[in-house]
């Protein structure tokens, strides 16, 4: 057996794994600072944010400060890479480029593309839904804290919302209930967009993943 | 060229450029690690009867609950603190052989420590049957030690103990025994006739520790603690193979199973990264974008590294079995002499082939 050939796959095995635990570190680290951020504006949310679309207030606030916190770093660390990889073996020149080039196409988590919206825009005759009567009838009131909106928005507002039945009924009687629930909420954003290893669309982690392998399974069969 | 008589100093200056990190080693290869030279290899270094005499004394004289036998103290298990407790354990019996501690030291200042005690060893198995059994006890008690994991391992273990591993063992015991016994026979020809039928006889256990540990790597999840004892019994059953080969002269074949069982285990570990073994030992529990996610993911990446290490040094040791044949043939030594030269060594843990014309 070719002794270099050997060691140069086990350097390209070490070069892959310390680019996607590194990637890994900066997502996480950046799903914390999320978290954190999230926790601070959860005062923040509306009672149609709380009770009908918590998903669509964390995804707000997770996206932005995820995209903020990772674009950079994860460039840099895919350049870095790419560089290491072309000190392994010169033949591996046009890999090290195409993962350069591979950060480019990574699809980040955008609220612009969340599967109800495009649900909604595919059936335009559709009777509005539940949540986006609700929408109409709460919009500019998001910024008002729940519970003080619940003592205001009188008995129309229950009307409205009865389809969330007693267990909203609930929730809105305990401000901890509403936020543990925006607190799921955002976790299930970070956790299935941004950090799971597969799904639909696909998530972040499951992008970088998908593209370190290809190129550390093309460098390997290269010195085979 | 070398010679037989001649190989101490080739061997001693292989230590001393290690020490001084002019020389490096991969596998059982040691090369020139900087210079003109960087890259090129210096010597092949071989284990001797020794490193046998070592691994027993280790297994069975280790007093007062040396914390491991040998082979555990090779699996990495004890990590960063072997050499310290291998320090402790030989400083212990150093007055039953005192040589063995001076061996442990060359080891030690080799980096070879871990490797020879191990259940890969340093060029080709010829330690004899009492540390090759030492070896595949070894590997037989990390399995029984993963019992106390997780009922998912258990349950694994349960399998293969329905598929007859213990059987398996004996049966690789019965061949390592066999290998051993030739040596000791008057007539050269009766004993080339054994390590033939013992190589052939040892092909179906390498072929069904490769299978096991395929079975159990490529499972979902994959069970990597399991297989990783099968990987080491593939490697000690390919060894076996090209240690019989060599000591009957089929330098070829000797050549072709040395390359089949590097294949083997390259194709088994050589894509599992440091990464699929941190990742596999991340407990599902803990939320990801977490702090607690992040320590998990630094115990995880702590535990998982000096097994990788590890997975790489087996695979570079499996490489390198064969890569003296070469030389020996260009110094006329023939593959028989070197083994039994480095069989009757006693003195020090390894001898070293120096490369050259």
């Amino acid at each position: 057996m070719d002794l270099a050939a050997l060691e140069k796959r086990q350097s390209v095995v070490r070069w892959r794994d310390d680019l996607t635990l590194a990637c890994w570190r900066i997502v996480n680290e950046a799903a914390i600072a999320a978290r954190g951020a999230f926790e601070s504006e959860i005062d923040q949310a509306g009672i149609y944010a709380a009770i009908v679309d918590p998903s669509g207030f964390a995804r707000d606030r997770v996206d932005s400060i995820m995209r903020d916190r990772t674009v950079e770093p994860l460039r840099k660390t895919f350049a870095a890479a790419a560089e290491d990889l072309r000190g392994i073996d010169e033949r591996f020149l046009p890999l090290a480029d195409a993962l350069e080039n591979s950060f480019r196409t990574i699809a980040l988590p955008s609220p612009a593309t969340t599967e109800a919206e495009a649900s909604f825009e595919a059936q335009p005759s559709a009777s509005p839904s539940f949540g986006h009567r609700l929408t109409s009838m709460l919009s500019g009131i998001t910024d008002r804290k729940p519970v003080q909106y619940a003592r205001d928005a009188g008995s129309k507002a229950f009307d409205l919302l009865s389809d969330a039945g007693d267990a909203a009924s609930q929730l809105l009687q305990s401000g901890t209930g509403l936020h543990a629930r925006l607190r799921g909420s955002a976790g299930d954003r970070i956790c299935e967009r941004w950090m799971a290893s597969s799904g639909d669309p696909v998530p972040l982690m499951a992008q970088i993943t998908e593209i370190v392998e290809k190129v550390g399974n093309e460098a390997r069969s290269i010195t085979l | 060229m070398n010679s037989l008589a001649a190989l101490y100093e080739p061997t001693a200056a292989a230590f001393r450029g290690i020490q001084a990190g002019q020389l490096d080693i991969v596998g059982s290869v040691v090369r020139h690690a900087a210079g003109p030279m960087k890259g090129q290899i210096h010597s092949f270094l071989q284990e001797t009867g020794m490193t046998g005499e070592l691994i027993g004394a280790v297994a069975a004289k280790g007093p007062l609950g040396l914390v491991a036998t040998a082979v555990e103290l090779g699996s990495g298990v004890i990590g960063n603190v072997q050499n310290e407790i291998i320090r402790q354990g030989v400083a212990r019996i150093e007055g039953v052989v005192g040589e063995i501690a001076e061996s442990m030291a060359t080891l030690q200042s080799m980096g070879l420590a871990q490797l020879a005690l191990g259940p890969t060893g340093i060029g080709v198995s010829v330690i004899g049957f009492a540390a090759m059994n030492a070896r595949l006890s070894g590997v037989e008690k990390s399995i029984e030690r993963l019992s106390d994991t997780s009922d998912r391992i258990l349950a694994g273990i349960e399998r293969l103990r329905q598929d007859n591993l213990q059987n398996e063992f004996t049966g690789l015991r019965s061949q390592v025994k066999l290998f051993e016994e030739a040596w000791h026979m008057s007539d050269s020809d009766r004993a080339a006739r054994v390590w033939i039928d013992t190589a052939q006889a040892t092909r179906p256990f390498q072929d069904r520790f490769e299978a096991r540990a395929r079975e159990l790597l490529f499972a979902m999840p994959p069970e990597y603690a399991l297989a990783d004892p099968m990987v080491d019994a593939l490697s000690l059953a390919g060894g076996l193979r090209v240690a019989c080969l060599m000591a009957c002269n089929e330098t070829m074949a000797a050549r072709i199973a040395a390359d089949e069982n590097a294949r083997q285990i390259e194709g088994l570990t050589g894509n599992i990264g440091v990464n699929e073994l941190t990742m596999a030992r991340l407990p599902e529990s803990i939320d990801q974008g977490s702090v607690e996610w992040n320590a998990a993911l630094s115990d995880a990446l702590e535990e998982a590294q000096p097994l990788g290490e590890r997975w790489r040094a087996r695979e570079a040791v499996a490489a390198t079995r064969a890569a003296p044949l070469d030389q020996l043939e260009r110094d006329g030594i023939t593959t028989h002499d070197w083994l039994s030269a480095a069989r009757s060594e006693k003195e020090q843990p390894v001898i070293a082939l120096v490369a050259g014309n």
